[in-house]
């Protein structure tokens, strides 16, 4: 996994397919994600940075910058170590 | 209005969280009518069944299973492509948003078919090859292997991806499944898919590799993968069990690029529209849990006593060696459809696992 200043540059791209349900979305892997976590795998499209991630949690949720940053990346190691993203 | 950022997480309690049964997959036996007759198919495909789903049944069905929100649907058979409106049951597929899997022995294809496909939402074009060359025409029939290696060929160059070779482990072919990705590789495939044998239908005990041989199969078949990686990868569907992945390749967690079995949040529904929780148990009356000329699939899947007491199961329940390994949360015991039908029980371990377990040849460093 990369150091997390690397994350920021990094350009995560979803894995697998998904549904999303009133409380958060399942990916085909059986994974299930919160809406939060929702919101952010559906910005893994590959051209789009994580730092450009974060900046689009600010624009949609009451939170401050580092609170952001840290929940962000966070999330991405997690979507990460259970393979529902790659890095391109 | 900006919202709360809320705690960001990633779960595994699929329907406590979700606070429904999400249906993630549906495998359709689209016809029971195959032009081959293998020793070990599971299906029992040959002729066609009595009140097989006609095209608007079928539609309708896809229709249910959009609104369930299913991610996709594997078309299976008998042998797909005897149907006359399958490329119309694809497309219609597409359509709605579902990714598509089929499996095929490719006898029946041809360039103005696949011309027809090109652009379907496929995530897996299976076509079937069980050897080489003679072991394959000795399983499936005469000169099927030479159209079969031409149907990759040709699909590769009309589709350009996700064509892949499914091959099922046995008596026969255990010791050359290196050559089979090593071939499928050459001839464009770029997804390989090993499914192992699953004693039901045709198929019969004695069809099945012991321990020994199951593990050296695997061992050589990730010795060429190590050679090919770069230009084919293993199907999400593939059902080579976590713990049965030799031990360098569980290391990189290779595992977690097979999407883990979909069951039970899956369902099988047979050629005259039987519903069971699984494509492999049609032959248990008391896991026919209705049909969809009878009822809607909505209704089956919400309603169905059965179903639901199935997925009241865990892996926590699980039995036997399934109880004692270490991938149990991710792999989920394996195949619950095989389990049922070796044991009838649905926490069962995997029959293969615990056949080598008893065996003493289980990876040790997958034990608890």
């Amino acid at each position: 996994m990369r150091e997390n200043t690397n994350i920021l540059k990094a350009r995560p791209t979803k894995i697998w397919e998904f549904r999303e349900y009133p409380k958060g979305s399942l990916l085909e892997s059986g994974i299930v994600l919160n809406e939060t976590a929702t919101f952010i795998y559906k910005l893994c499209s590959a051209d789009r940075k994580v730092s450009e991630i974060i900046e689009i949690i600010l624009e949609n949720y009451e939170v401050n910058s580092e609170k952001a940053k840290i929940d962000t990346v966070n999330c991405i190691k997690e979507l990460f170590n259970a393979n529902a993203i790659k890095f391109k | 209005m900006k919202k709360k950022l809320k705690l960001i997480s990633t779960e595994r309690g699929i329907q406590s969280f979700l606070g429904e049964a999400p249906l993630i997959a549906a495998s359709i036996r689209i016809t029971n009518a195959c032009n081959f007759r293998c020793s070990h198919c599971y299906t029992e495909g040959g002729l066609v069944t009595k009140n097989e789903l006609n095209t608007k049944e079928v539609k309708s069905m896809i229709d249910q299973l959009a609104e369930l929100k299913t991610l996709y649907i594997f078309f299976t058979g008998g042998e797909p492509f005897l149907r006359k409106d399958i490329v119309d049951i694809l497309k219609h597929t597409s359509d709605k948003k579902i990714k598509i899997s089929i499996s095929t022995n490719a006898q029946l294809i041809n360039q103005q078919v696949l011309k027809k496909l090109k652009n379907l939402n496929f995530n897996l074009f299976q076509i079937s090859i069980e050897g080489t060359k003679k072991v394959h025409n000795k399983i499936v029939g005469k000169e099927a292997w030479e159209k079969s290696i031409k149907t990759i060929v040709l699909a590769k160059s009309i589709l350009k991806e996700n064509i892949g070779v499914g091959t099922v482990m046995m008596k026969e072919n255990w010791n050359i499944l290196d050559k089979v990705i090593l071939e499928a590789s050459r001839q464009g495939a770029d997804i390989f898919s090993l499914m192992l044998l699953i004693v039901t239908g045709r198929a019969e005990d004695s069809m099945m590799p012991v321990p020994k041989e199951i593990l050296e199969g695997l061992q050589q078949l990730f010795n060429q993968y190590r050679k090919l990686q770069t230009k084919i990868k293993f199907a999400q569907n593939t059902t080579i069990l976590p713990a049965l992945v030799p031990k360098e390749w569980r290391k990189k967690e290779l595992h977690k690029t097979f999407a883990p079995c979909s069951f039970p949040y899956c369902i099988g529904v047979s050629a005259n529209g039987d519903v069971a929780p699984c494509d492999g148990l049609f032959n248990y009356p008391e896991l026919i849990v209705g049909n969809v000329k009878e009822k809607t699939l909505s209704e089956i899947w919400n309603k169905s006593k059965v179903l639901k007491e199935i997925r009241k199961i865990n892996p926590t329940d699980l039995k036997g060696v399934c109880r004692k390994c270490i991938y149990k949360d991710y792999c989920g015991g394996g195949c619950r459809a095989y389990a049922y039908i070796k044991y009838r029980d649905f926490t069962m371990p995997d029959p293969i696992c615990q056949t080598i377990y008893e065996a003493g040849l289980f990876p040790k460093d997958c034990l608890k």
